[in-house]
């Protein structure tokens, strides 16, 4: 099946090809490439759960700090010493709406034992439907319109909520939705 | 001198005048305006995976751009407003890398490849010219490679 | 139902992918060449599993199957149906349901076209690297990215639908396709330069058959580069069609490789010169278009479009290193049969065109890989974070395109071999004259910059150059003047210079401001009067909408919105465009306001000439249909040693 090879040894030894040299050349910079993209970017970790995937995790907390729309100072600086839950949410958002009692709770579980407080920040919303959604779901924790958190936080869609210790430094993440239970293990369980 | 090389004289020569002219009338931006957009399409936004400040919607980059419009206003240089966002946002808000340690080899690299290729290229050509089309069996080669029908159905 | 029939077509795939795959390479090795039949039908049930895979899973869609994975993932009762189609490649598994789907329909192609060749072993070989890729692609579908699980559906679920960026345009049904039209049309060359290599059969043959091929998956690759631009114009609200971000760059490099095979071919089939390096890059193309997949959807790199779908990265890059390895170590064995002995006479030759071409598209290619992976080799190194880019990609790439766009005009007055300086000074004339005249015409308007102004002439002179070769062949040979490789090429040169001014002059001459207005007040950018009116807002199930109107003019009323899309919890500010022959005018809404009669922030674009751009990826693709269209005689089989004479020779 080898018709057309015109196999006559001009070149010499097999060393001598430049065809060969230049192919085992290419062959070294594949393998770097490969064990660059292989070890290089920590590809080791392989992301599975995009919840861990926030770089703020491990990080101390950006700043938070405003008039609520309850209009009360707020900064979260103020609150070191205990838990905090950093909620982003808007009220045009089914499943923000849905996880608004689970908040409810948890603000019910943080009054009666003064270890966890809660803000939520508004994400591209009018006060007035926050207000409404307050209004008909209960709950009576800051809100804040602070459109530089968001950027801080990196949301890019709601709801999502960050979990910060007493240190100040956030330790969870949970997208698209909370569940009240899991919070408070996690808090049980760290202290 | 024939009349196309006269015509060829004056295209070079209007080609050139114009380029002159485009570039007499380009390079430093001269409104405070002007500079704070040239500055903030070399920053990236440090939350918006490598879109410039200028270009970014976000917040943070409207709050960059704002920092760069004050500094400027303020008559910083161009150095100091980098050092400044340097300091505050690390290296990974420079949207072109510097060239300093292993940042060097993104600039070193292309060029060695690009002198590399030329002058192989230049030194095929050159060596090869000596001697054309010399043994039969370069000659066989060739017809092989021009050969197109290598299979009949049997 | 759907998902256990899905799974049995992915199996059906895998199945025959491999059995065929091995069938194969015992047949050819063992030389009983009246195996290969049964490979054939193997390659069949593989096109019969794939269409069967993307109708069921279009069928789940549809029937908003919920206990399909894919479909409980990106399906949604209230996405419209045009979206909800294009929804099967919203995300990574059904993207990968779209791949097999179409490396079927490729492989039944190749199949039919050759369909009275069963038992060459070239045919044979590329068959069984064909199978090889589309068994690689079923196993992920059948392993780590099932879209056909079976899964419980909660209560009350209505499903979130595909990502909202994915639903908010038109674009969306055609970009993907087409860019997957062109990556995995790539492995039809890519499989006959393996076959060559495997079979020893180093001639011309594998280049004749494959060349309408290449063609075609090059079409359609910039055909889906420019519609994904064109999407990102529509959609993002950055003002900008092109980013550099990985996933961009990604779609880029197997472009670059695969234009720069498409010239670098012309110079083996009429001097018999550039063997490897035609191998090499039809290979490189391929192992690019793998290698971007990886890039993109391992989420080792940054990426607006961050797929982040760990579970098949370390495949991917597996299969890239198998794929690379495979094509690196058979063309090093075969390096002494691919030695090629003719020699480039002058520089003033097409061929010393094409060699230097092919050198400036490879030195591209090499930056813009480098500019993507550099970062991670920053951080591996010594922990440096580092963000590569439009200044770098800018500041290299821009010489290297003035220096092709330089090329685009000589190279097709250039007859091979050797042009003496007669000829060239009356072959160059004319298209000089129009470089030159519209480098003039330029300032004359008003328009200045070094780098615009050199486009426009440099343009000029390769629109003329391409405009001169089209004349003279229709004025020769009729409508037939238009088709055929040569002529097409030079329509697709024309569409190039068309992109090459847009982008000059989109990005030079762009005005940018951003105002706070109250309803009724105005704001006056460029020529232009821009008027707030008032805000709207609507909504139904899917997303709540506000936006501003807004008076160009005192003319025209645009509507630049804010868009919430409810169930994923996403709020996209979304442009309104007035697009025009000389100037776009790009509407963003920034802000909106807690009042219906507070004040909005605008953003207003002014960007000269981005419709151009548009207009160039259209007639590129309607060159590449006409280069694929033969003028007349020969089907690509036909015995011929310089196949592009007559064309070739119209143009003289």
């Amino acid at each position: 099946m080898n018709e057309a090879s015109p196999t006559t040894e001009v070149t010499g030894p097999r060393g001598g090809n430049p065809t060969r040299k230049a192919a085992i050349a290419v062959g070294i910079a594949l393998v770097a490439l490969i064990a660059l993209l292989a070890f290089g970017g920590g590809f080791g970790a392989t992301i599975t759960d995009e919840a861990d995937e926030s770089p703020l995790l491990g990080r101390r907390v950006p700043a938070i700090a405003g008039t609520s729309l309850q209009g009360e100072p707020f900064d979260i600086d103020q609150l070191r010493g205990q838990w905090t839950l950093v909620n982003f949410f808007a009220a045009w958002c089914p499943p923000c709406i849905a996880e608004h009692p689970e908040l409810v709770e948890l603000e019910a579980w943080g009054a009666g034992n003064g270890r966890l407080s809660l803000v939520s920040i508004v994400f591209d919303d009018e006060p007035a439907n926050v207000a409404e959604l307050f209004d008909e779901l209960g709950g009576s924790w800051p809100v804040l319109n602070a459109p530089g958190s968001v950027v801080d936080f990196q949301i890019r869609r709601v709801p999502e909520s960050f979990l910060v210790n007493p240190d100040g430094v956030v330790v969870a993440r949970a997208i698209s939705g909370i569940d009240a239970e899991v919070i408070i293990e996690q808090i049980e369980g760290a202290s | 001198m024939t009349r196309r090389s006269m015509a060829w004289v004056i295209i070079v020569l209007l080609a050139i005048a114009s380029l002159g002219v485009a570039a007499f009338d380009d390079g430093v931006p001269r409104t405070e305006a002007e500079r704070t957009q040239a500055l903030a399409q070399r920053f990236a936004c440090p939350e918006c995976d490598g879109q410039s400040v200028a270009d970014s919607n976000a917040s943070v980059a409207a709050n960059i751009r704002e920092l760069i419009r004050s500094e400027v206003a303020a008559g910083a240089t161009d150095d100091e407003i980098r050092d400044r966002l340097l300091r505050a946002y690390g290296t990974d808000v420079l949207l072109n890398p510097p060239a300093t340690g292993v940042s060097l080899l993104i600039w070193v690299l292309p060029a060695v490849v690009v002198v590399g290729a030329v002058g192989a290229l230049v030194s095929i050509a050159l060596r090869r010219r000596t001697h054309t089309l010399s043994t039969d069996d370069d000659r066989r080669l060739v017809d092989a490679a021009l050969r197109t029908r290598e299979w009949t159905e049997r | 139902m759907n998902s256990v029939l899905g799974y049995l077509f992915t199996m059906v795939g895998l199945t025959s992918s491999v059995v065929g795959a091995l069938a194969g390479f015992y047949a050819l090795r063992s030389g009983q060449l009246r195996l290969l039949r049964m490979v054939r039908q193997w390659s069949w049930l593989v096109l019969v599993a794939g269409v069967g895979c993307f109708v069921v899973m279009e069928v789940a869609l549809f029937q908003r199957d919920y206990t399909v994975s894919y479909v409980q993932q990106v399906g949604s009762d209230s996405t419209p149906a045009l979206f909800n189609f294009a929804a099967l490649w919203s995300a990574l598994e059904g993207s990968l349901i779209l791949w097999v789907f179409l490396l079927g329909g490729y492989l039944g192609a190749v199949l039919y076209k050759f369909r009275d060749r069963g038992n060459d072993p070239l045919l044979g070989w590329a068959l069984v690297t064909m199978l090889g890729v589309s068994g690689f692609f079923y196993a992920l579908l059948a392993g780590p990215a099932n879209p056909f699980v079976q899964v419980t559906v909660p209560l009350g679920f209505v499903g979130p639908g595909p990502n909202p960026l994915l639903q908010n345009h038109l674009l969306v049904a055609f970009h993907p396709p087409m860019l997957y039209l062109g990556y995995v049309g790539f492995t039809v060359p890519f499989a006959f330069a393996i076959a060559a290599l495997a079979t020893g059969r180093l001639g011309e043959g594998w280049l004749v058959e494959t060349r309408r091929w290449t063609v075609i998956a090059w079409g359609f690759l910039t055909m889906g580069i420019v519609l994904g631009a064109w999407w990102s114009y529509e959609v993002l609200g950055w003002g900008g069609y092109w980013a550099w971000d990985p996933v961009e760059n990604a779609s880029l490099l197997p472009w670059l490789t695969g234009t720069a095979y498409l010239h670098s071919v012309m110079v083996q089939e009429r001097r018999g010169m550039l063997r490897v390096w035609n191998l090499s890059l039809v290979c490189a193309t391929f192992c690019l278009t793998i290698l971007g997949t990886f890039l993109t959807r391992s989420g080792v790199v940054e990426s607006v479009h961050a797929f982040s779908d760990g579970a098949i990265g370390p495949w991917l890059l597996v299969f890239f290193a198998a794929v690379a390895g495979l094509s690196v170590g058979l063309i090093g064995w075969r390096g002494d049969e691919l030695r090629s002995p003719g020699s480039i006479d002058s520089i003033r030759s097409r061929e010393a065109a094409f060699f230097a071409n092919n050198v400036l598209f490879g030195a591209l290619a090499f930056v813009i890989l480098l500019g993507t992976v550099f970062p991670l080799l920053a951080e591996a190194y010594d922990g440096t974070r580092l963000t590569i880019g439009r200044p770098y990609f800018d500041s290299l790439g821009r010489p290297i395109a003035f220096v092709m766009l330089f090329l685009m005009a000589a190279a097709p007055v250039l007859p091979w071999r050797k042009a003496s300086s007669e000829l060239l000074s009356q072959r160059l004339f004319w298209p000089a004259v129009i470089g030159t005249g519209s480098m003039v015409l330029t300032l004359l308007l008003g328009g200045r910059g070094l780098w615009a102004v050199l486009t426009f002439g440099l343009g000029g002179f390769a629109a003329g150059a391409a405009g001169r070769q089209v004349v003279l062949a229709t004025r020769r040979q009729g409508w037939r003047g238009l088709v055929g490789r040569t002529n097409g090429g030079m329509i697709v040169h024309l569409g190039v210079v068309l992109v090459a001014v847009a982008i000059a002059s989109s990005e030079t001459y762009k005005t940018d401001r951003t105002a706070t207005l109250l309803p009724g007040e105005s704001m006056s950018v460029g020529d232009h009067q821009f008027t707030y009116l008032e805000l709207g807002a609507d909504e139904n199930d899917r997303r709540s909408r506000v936006y501003a109107l807004v008076e160009i003019d005192g003319e025209d009323i645009y509507a630049p919105s804010i868009v919430r899309f409810r169930q994923q919890g996403m709020s996209l500010a979304t442009p309104s465009v007035r697009t025009g022959l000389t100037e776009d005018v790009y509407l963003v809404l920034d802000g909106v306001p807690d009042e219906n009669d507070g004040p909005i922030r605008l953003r207003v674009i002014l960007r000269p000439m981005v419709s151009w751009l548009w207009a160039g990826g259209i007639l590129m693709g309607v060159g590449t249909l006409l280069a694929v269209f033969p003028g007349k005689r020969r089907r690509g089989t036909d015995a011929v040693s310089a196949p592009v004479e007559a064309e070739e020779l119209a143009g003289v």
